[in-house]
This record gives C-alpha cells, sequence and structure tokens, in this order.
C-alpha cells in the first residue's frame, strides 16, 4: 500500500504536468511541480474520499489505484514529450561556480539547521501540535468517528475549520505506517520546504535560464524565516508552494501564448492553496482577478476565457472545500468573534490603521525573521523594477500578490484580537504563503526571457 | 534590464547575511550545547500515555483544572492552563474536552498542582475513578 500511495501521488502530480506544460518539457520541471501537486491530489482525494465513502482503508486503496492509473495514463500519452525534452530546452547562460558553492552551501545550512530544529522540536512549533498534527492524529485514529476531529465543543484554538492538505498528508502516512512517528510530519515539512526552493529554481531555469533559477533558489534557502517555518511544521511554507505552483504555472501560460492546459492548471493549484489554509482562497481570488482585468491589452473575451479556464481547474477541489465548510467546518474565531457592529467600530478607529501602519513598516526591517530581505525586495520594487519593461506575466502576477497583500489590510483591521498581538503573531507567516511568489515574479522581472527553443532541436 | 553580476552579487551578500542570522538563531540563540538534554526530555504525550489506552475513540470528557485556560481571542493570558490543556487535547486525540464541564459522565482533571486533586473534586462534587499521577485523574459525579 505505502509503495501504491507513492506511485499514485508521483506517477497523478507527473502525468498532469506532462500532459500541460509547454513543450519543449523540462523534466526538472515536471518532476518537481509533479511531485508538489501529486502530493496535493494524494491528500485531497484522501479528504474527499472520507467524507463521501468512509474511513475504510479500501476507499484509499481504491483512490490511490485511481490516482495511479490516470497518472501512468497520462504519463505514457505524453511519452515523446518527455523524450525529446533535454534536447530542446534552452538553457541560458553559464552559470557561475561561485553561485554553484553558496548555493550548495545554504542548502547544507538549511538541512542543518531544520535537523537541529526538529530534534529539539520534534512535534514542531505551538500551531503545528496545537492544529496540523493534532487533527492528522485525530483523522488517523478516529477511523468512522472522523466527525469529532472537528468538533465545536474543544476550545477555538484547536481551529477546527483550517482546511487539511497537511493534514491529509500526515494522516494518511501515519496509516499507511501504522506508527504515528516524528519523523512523519518531520519528512513532509522537509519535503514540502524542498520542493518550494527546488519549484522556485526549475521554474525560473525554465523561463529565464539556470543562473537566474539558482540565484532566486538561494534567496529563499538562505531567508531565516524560511527555515524556521519549514522546521515548525505549520502549513505556512506549504501554503508558499502552492501559491508558487499556481503562480508558476500561470508564468509559464502568459509567457507561452495562454495555452488552456496550462490555465486549467494554474486554476489547480491555486486550488490546492485553498486547500492548504484559509487565506488559499484569498490568493486564488486575487490571482483570477488579476487574470480577468489586468490583461488590458486583450479583448474582454480572451480574458474572461482565461479567467474560466483557470477557474475551471480550481473547481474540484473548490467543490471539496465547499463541502468541508457546509458539512464539517461551521464556525471560523474570526468570525464568530465579530459582529457588524464591532467590525464597524474597529474599521472607523484610526488609531488601529496607525497602529498598522507602523508595525508594517517596522517589519520590513525586521531581521530576525527576514535578514536584510524585505528591505531588498522594497527598494527593488521602488526604485528598480518601475524603470524594467514590464511583461503580461510580471504584470499579472505582479498584481495579484499586491491585490493579496491589499487584502491582509482589512483582515487586520476587522479581525477581533488585540492589534499588534496578531500582527506580531501572523504577519511573517501570511508573508511566508507569498515570499516564493514574489521572488519568482521579482527575478521574472529582473530578467530576460530566454531565446526561443531550437526547433529542430524538439524534433530529434 | 539589470546586468547579471550586479544582482547576483546583491543576493549573494543577502544569503550570506541571512544565513548567518539563521546560524545565529539555530545554534546560539538557542544554544546548540543544550540540545542533547533537550532530546532527551520527556515528551509531553508521555504524561497522558496510560489515559489514552482506557478512552474511546471519540470520548466526550469534561475537562477541569487548577489553572485557567484562555477561551476568548487574544494574547494568552493563561499559557500554563491553555498549553496543559492543548497538549491533552493533542495527546489524547480524538477526544472532545468540554471546558469547566463537571457534570459530564467522566471528567479529566488535569492540574499542574499536586496537592490540588482532592480539593478540586471536592468542589465539583466529583469522586476519583482513576489516578493516573498525583497531577492527572479521571473523575465522575458523586
Amino acid at each position: 500500500m505505502i509503495a501504491l500511495a507513492l506511485c499514485a501521488a508521483f506517477l497523478f502530480g507527473t502525468g498532469l504536468c506532462a500532459a500541460a506544460l509547454p513543450r519543449p518539457l523540462s523534466r526538472a520541471l515536471v518532476l518537481v511541480l509533479g511531485a508538489a501537486l501529486g502530493l496535493a491530489a494524494f491528500s485531497a482525494s484522501y479528504a474527499a474520499s472520507l467524507f463521501l465513502f468512509g474511513a475504510d482503508s479500501r476507499v484509499r486503496l481504491a483512490k490511490d489505484a485511481l490516482l495511479a492509473a490516470v497518472g501512468a495514463f497520462l504519463l505514457w500519452r505524453h511519452r515523446e514529450g518527455l523524450a525529446v525534452a533535454r534536447a530542446a530546452s534552452p538553457r541560458g547562460a553559464e552559470v557561475p561556480r561561485w553561485l554553484w558553492a553558496l548555493f550548495a552551501c545554504a542548502a547544507v545550512v538549511a538541512c542543518a539547521l531544520f535537523i537541529e530544529h526538529s530534534l529539539r522540536f520534534p512535534d514542531g512549533g505551538w500551531d503545528a501540535w496545537m492544529i496540523w498534527n493534532l487533527r492528522a492524529r485525530a483523522l488517523a485514529r478516529a477511523g468512522a468517528g472522523f466527525k469529532v476531529a472537528f468538533s465545536q465543543d474543544n476550545v477555538f484554538w484547536a481551529h477546527q475549520d483550517y482546511p487539511l492538505l497537511v493534514p491529509g498528508l500526515v494522516a494518511q502516512s501515519f496509516l499507511l505506517t501504522g506508527s504515528e512517528s516524528v519523523l512523519i510530519p518531520v519528512g513532509v515539512a522537509w519535503s514540502l520546504a524542498t520542493l518550494s526552493v527546488a519549484l522556485l529554481t526549475v521554474g525560473l531555469a525554465k523561463l529565464r535560464g539556470l543562473r537566474w533559477g539558482l540565484l532566486a533558489g538561494l534567496a529563499l534557502l538562505a531567508t531565516p524565516s524560511f527555515v524556521s517555518f519549514a522546521a515548525n511544521q505549520q502549513s505556512d511554507v506549504p501554503m508558499g508552494l502552492f501559491v508558487l505552483c499556481a503562480c508558476s504555472a500561470l508564468a509559464l501560460a502568459l509567457e507561452q501564448s495562454r495555452e488552456p492546459k496550462l490555465l486549467l492548471l494554474a486554476g489547480a493549484a491555486a486550488s490546492t492553496a485553498a486547500w492548504t489554509k484559509n487565506e488559499g482562497s484569498l490568493y486564488l481570488l486575487a490571482l483570477l482577478l488579476a487574470l480577468a482585468f489586468v490583461p488590458r491589452a486583450l479583448p474582454l473575451r480572451a480574458r474572461a476565457r482565461d479567467a474560466a479556464l483557470f477557474l475551471a481547474g480550481a473547481l474540484p477541489v473548490l467543490l471539496l472545500l465547499a463541502l468541508f465548510k457546509l458539512e464539517y467546518a461551521h464556525t471560523n474565531d474570526l468570525v464568530h468573534f465579530t459582529s457588524s457592529q464591532t467590525a464597524l467600530e474597529r474599521a472607523t478607529d484610526l488609531h488601529r490603521w496607525g497602529e498598522l501602519l507602523f508595525a508594517w513598516l517596522r517589519r520590513i526591517v525586521y531581521f530576525q525573521d527576514w535578514a536584510l530581505f524585505l528591505l531588498a525586495e522594497v527598494l527593488a520594487l521602488l526604485f528598480v523594477v518601475p524603470r524594467l519593461p514590464w511583461r503580461p506575466s510580471t504584470r499579472v502576477l505582479g498584481a495579484a500578490l499586491a491585490l493579496a497583500v491589499c487584502a491582509w489590510v482589512p483582515m487586520y483591521i476587522l479581525q477581533p484580537h488585540p492589534l499588534l498581538w496578531f500582527f506580531r503573531a501572523s504577519i511573517d507567516r501570511l508573508t511566508n504563503h507569498l515570499w516564493p511568489s514574489i521572488l519568482l515574479v521579482t527575478f521574472l522581472a529582473l530578467s530576460a526571457p530566454l531565446a526561443a527553443p531550437n526547433p529542430t532541436a524538439a524534433k530529434r | 534590464m539589470l546586468p547579471y553580476r550586479w544582482v547576483a552579487l546583491t543576493v549573494a551578500a543577502l544569503a550570506v547575511l541571512g544565513m548567518g542570522r539563521e546560524a545565529f538563531f539555530h545554534l546560539l540563540a538557542e544554544p546548540i550545547g543544550q540540545l542533547p538534554a533537550v532530546v532527551h526530555a520527556p515528551r509531553s504525550d508521555e504524561r497522558y500515555l496510560e489515559l489514552r489506552k482506557l478512552l474511546p475513540l471519540g470520548a466526550r470528557l469534561g475537562y477541569l483544572s487548577d489553572e485557567l485556560i484562555d477561551t476568548e481571542p487574544g494574547p494568552v493570558a493563561h499559557e500554563p492552563g491553555t498549553k496543559l490543556y492543548q497538549q491533552a487535547l493533542y495527546a489524547l486525540a480524538p477526544v472532545v474536552l468540554l471546558y469547566g464541564d463537571d457534570r459530564a459522565p467522566l471528567v479529566l482533571a488535569n492540574l499542574s498542582n499536586a496537592g490540588a486533586l482532592e480539593a478540586l473534586a471536592r468542589a465539583h462534587g466529583l469522586r476519583v475513578v482513576k489516578e493516573f499521577s498525583p497531577t492527572l485523574a479521571l473523575l465522575e459525579p458523586r
């Protein structure tokens, strides 16, 4: 069953990517994006089968067999694309040796510190064991009585309404191995963080060449909060990965003739972010709105088609999310503790707005979690990026990310907790949701597209 | 476009700084010398192992403690009690712990003070069904 589960995740994800990614295929991109989306599909299909058909192990076996079969079929159908992948891929300029060395050094340091933190906190950070690993344990242990995992009678700190992508991965691993070893959530956290770095690197390598990809990957690896949050086993680094999946697929679509299959894939990827944390729905909406309204050079009909394809790709997981929210997870603490009267009072409290502004300005130079990366990013956005030529990909993705950040503002102002406490407790997590995608878009803006691949090489 | 070299050198400098900060935090702020002791410290789950074996899946227990817990949004004002409740929830999952409910058929007493059990049981009209440790017991109404 373990082998089948691994095959299900790997084959389905890579099959989907082999079918959707533009030719010539980058095998590395198929592998990395496929692994990320395969894991997401493995988790989402677990929740769907659990809700619809129950907790019987034969149900999980059948859904894994189905995922593996669909993935194998897609890979077989697109085997020719994979066969010519390497020969036709543009490589870009030579990568300096020192960059390889620094990237390797950053990877070693990040892994060593991840291990150190995991040894120190084997159950993860407070949020990890209080929410994500708690839910995984409850789902794995409860069997047919899994609804108790979402009981509103426990105190609200357990956040019973949070989506289940990460708990679904951990719970299935508990069930498959028959063990609740701490190595399982640690392994899941490490894998998803590693895929984030790998996807940023190979995604940019596909669009701009490997030397740009390695630079972006290096920036992510060396961001202090990235390693700490990954080791804390919370869902924020996974969220960053799935937003990055969506942004990478959209960047490819927007730079390569807006192929319908890529837009479907981008929508599917964005929906996995919505299945990771509640904020994911917000990011999906931001991407959808940017896709529909930002490329003004395109006729309205073309933009409507792109948005519809994106939404169609997201639909299966959005239906699962709707089922989860309507049937099992009714109450959200931010909504539960807010009335229209208190929301209005908070919205009109100027002191709150001022507090938020200063807290945000302080965060830009918050060395502990970001070193000088956020400051450098803000300076680049203010003084460098505006002077560079805009492309559809950077325009749409930049607008989507800006929209997502703007949507945090009313969230902070209206939520019921003391503002500064809530801001300090959450802003680094939120920033980590978007940080890999911010790096992707920044480096896409700073660099020029690669020359078109040699068509004769593609035919070989 | 910006010259690649400028961007690369900037990112490299930022990365060295970032790695330095990571290393400082994980090796010095959290002293690496303490790691062996931390690794061998007992996990919170161990406190609840015996109790977990007795509970049916999805059990609903009343929950009492000599520590308050936070039930409203905001900064954690009662960290020891809140953490104790959450550790019990985590260790005993899937379980429902009804905070403050002393009329449930079974009530979990989860204490930080070893001498508080008897007084707590008496104050709520409960009797001890099973005592797992001086700070952890199952109670029921008299």
